[in-house]
């Protein structure tokens, strides 16, 4: 979990790992590929094995939901359209969405959306997914759906997830460890103990404005 | 926003230095893009989509364009023809018009607010929501998916689509010739059409092309570089129909210059 105030550079970092943006300075190593200085071509077959549900779920908004979710392997894969219209329909359903494959973007809801971008996701059977602000600006019962999603893809699909978000319940919720950045920097990286257990000013700035959250957070867990 | 401030986004060395950096973002553009070229059959949907998006869609504005334009040209031409009293080669002088300059341009200019305007719309909207981004995630290439297409598109849709404006104007030219010039019909389409050299056709088909090239590849730009959410994409749109005009009005200014001198 990538924990922060906005502008601490959490949505900047996730484009960085995914090699859409390249850092001032510094490396980015995947599966121990340095990927920092490769090619867009070079970074396909990273690429493969990673994924990302944007904070604006960035669906494709002229094509169908099932055409954004069949995307990738109608573009990479050399999967027959009847295996790929399979996949589409058990990458809807675990997400619960499998009546909504002929609707455009535009007719869904924000939540759905969200599911839609997780399902889009998911259709190649990624090993790393990047979450980018997933419950953010949706409701508590959507929010619950997202964070559970998550939650499934990690034990039933053994997913690694990057998480990035603002919200300590959901990073309580869903991460194993948590890192806290400001400015661009990580100023705190351990466990969800850890950082409440925290004495770092900046953390404990950043805890106290949520800490009634935070203290409720660690009584239901009971961390700390 | 401070008057110190304001002097500074305004300024122009600002300004200067914004135009080269753009200048060059765009030549490496253009360049990726004909690089590209060959990915035109793995996207031959786009492709296709795109020819009948600027075909369809442009074929009404092209076709009233080339028409009155052809009406006004043998008025203005038949009425100044008449003093010499050589009002008989108003039908040449009407086609050569269309074909050599006015068919080329004003299908240039049409098309240039219109695709233009759509190709720099619908890449930025898909910038600022991060569609552009997700193609980039999953492994796609923008340029190969968005930008190869619509240039091939153009390529191939603006040469007939000028053609029809040529046409168009030089029978609309015919018909307000024999209504209110009453020049024979026959004999305004003989000095129309048999009087036209391969030179003409060669300079006048050929405009069209490059004319494509650019619109298509300076429309894709800006909308490819729009950045500042909704506003950025407004901002894309104007600026790619403004450009994009201008440098068909300059290269056809080139052109001709060019052509004039070697033939």
């Amino acid at each position: 979990m990538i924990l922060g105030p906005s502008g601490a550079g959490k949505s900047s970092l996730l484009k960085i790992i995914l090699g859409l943006w390249k850092p001032n300075s510094g490396s980015v190593s995947v599966h121990g590929v340095e990927i920092t200085h490769l090619s867009e071509r070079e970074k396909m077959p990273i690429r493969r094995r990673m994924s990302m549900v944007f904070q604006g779920n960035a669906l494709f908004d002229s094509l169908t939901v099932a055409e954004n979710v069949a995307f990738f392997l109608q573009e990479h894969s050399e999967m027959a359209e009847e295996e790929i219209r399979k996949r589409v329909e058990d990458c809807l359903e675990f997400v619960n969405l499998s009546e909504t494959q002929d609707l455009l973007p535009e007719e869904l809801s924000g939540g759905m959306k969200k599911r839609v971008a997780i399902a889009r996701a998911i259709s190649f059977n990624p090993e790393i997914i990047l979450y980018d602000e997933p419950t953010t600006g949706l409701d508590p019962l959507n929010a619950k759906i997202i964070t559970g999603l998550i939650i499934r893809l990690k034990k039933e699909r053994a997913v690694t997830s990057v998480v990035v978000t603002h919200i300590l319940r959901d990073a309580f919720a869903v991460g194993d460890s948590l890192a806290l950045m400001s400015e661009g920097r990580v100023v705190f990286d351990g466990s969800a103990e850890g950082l409440l257990a925290s004495t770092d000013p900046f953390v404990e700035d950043f805890l106290s404005e949520i800490r009634e959250e935070a203290d409720l957070l660690t009584h239901q867990t009971g961390r700390g | 926003m401070s008057v110190a401030e304001l002097a500074k986004e305004i300024s122009p060395i600002r300004a200067f230095k914004g135009s080269i950096q753009r200048l060059q973002e765009y030549s490496i553009f253009t360049f990726e893009n004909v690089r590209s070229l060959s990915s035109v059959w793995r996207y031959r949907r786009d492709t296709m989509e795109q020819m009948y998006l600027i075909g369809a869609q442009s074929f009404l504005i092209v076709f009233l364009s080339g028409l009155f334009m052809g009406i006004i040209m043998s008025i203005e031409g038949g009425h100044r023809l008449e003093t010499f009293g050589a009002k008989l080669l108003v039908g040449r002088t009407t086609s050569l018009a269309l074909i050599r300059e006015l068919g080329p341009v004003i299908t240039g200019l049409m098309l240039a607010a219109r695709t233009g305007a759509k190709n720099a719309s619908e890449l930025g909207s898909m910038q600022v929501s991060e569609q552009i981004d997700a193609l980039r995630a999953f492994g796609t290439n923008p340029i190969e998916k968005l930008a190869v297409p619509r240039l091939v598109a153009a390529l191939i849709m603006f040469l007939p689509l000028t053609l029809v404006a040529d046409l168009v104007g030089i029978v609309g030219g015919m018909l307000v010739s024999d209504l209110w010039l009453h020049v024979d019909p026959s004999f305004y389409w003989h000095s129309a059409v048999y009087d036209l050299k391969v030179k003409d056709l060669v300079v006048g088909f050929a405009k069209p092309v490059i004319f494509s090239f650019f619109i298509s590849t300076i429309s894709c730009y800006y909308g490819l570089a729009t950045t500042g959410g909704t506003v950025g994409v407004g901002r894309a749109a104007v600026n790619a129909v403004v450009v994009a005009s201008v440098i068909v009005l300059f290269n056809d200014f080139i052109f001709t210059k060019v052509i004039w001198s070697i033939l």
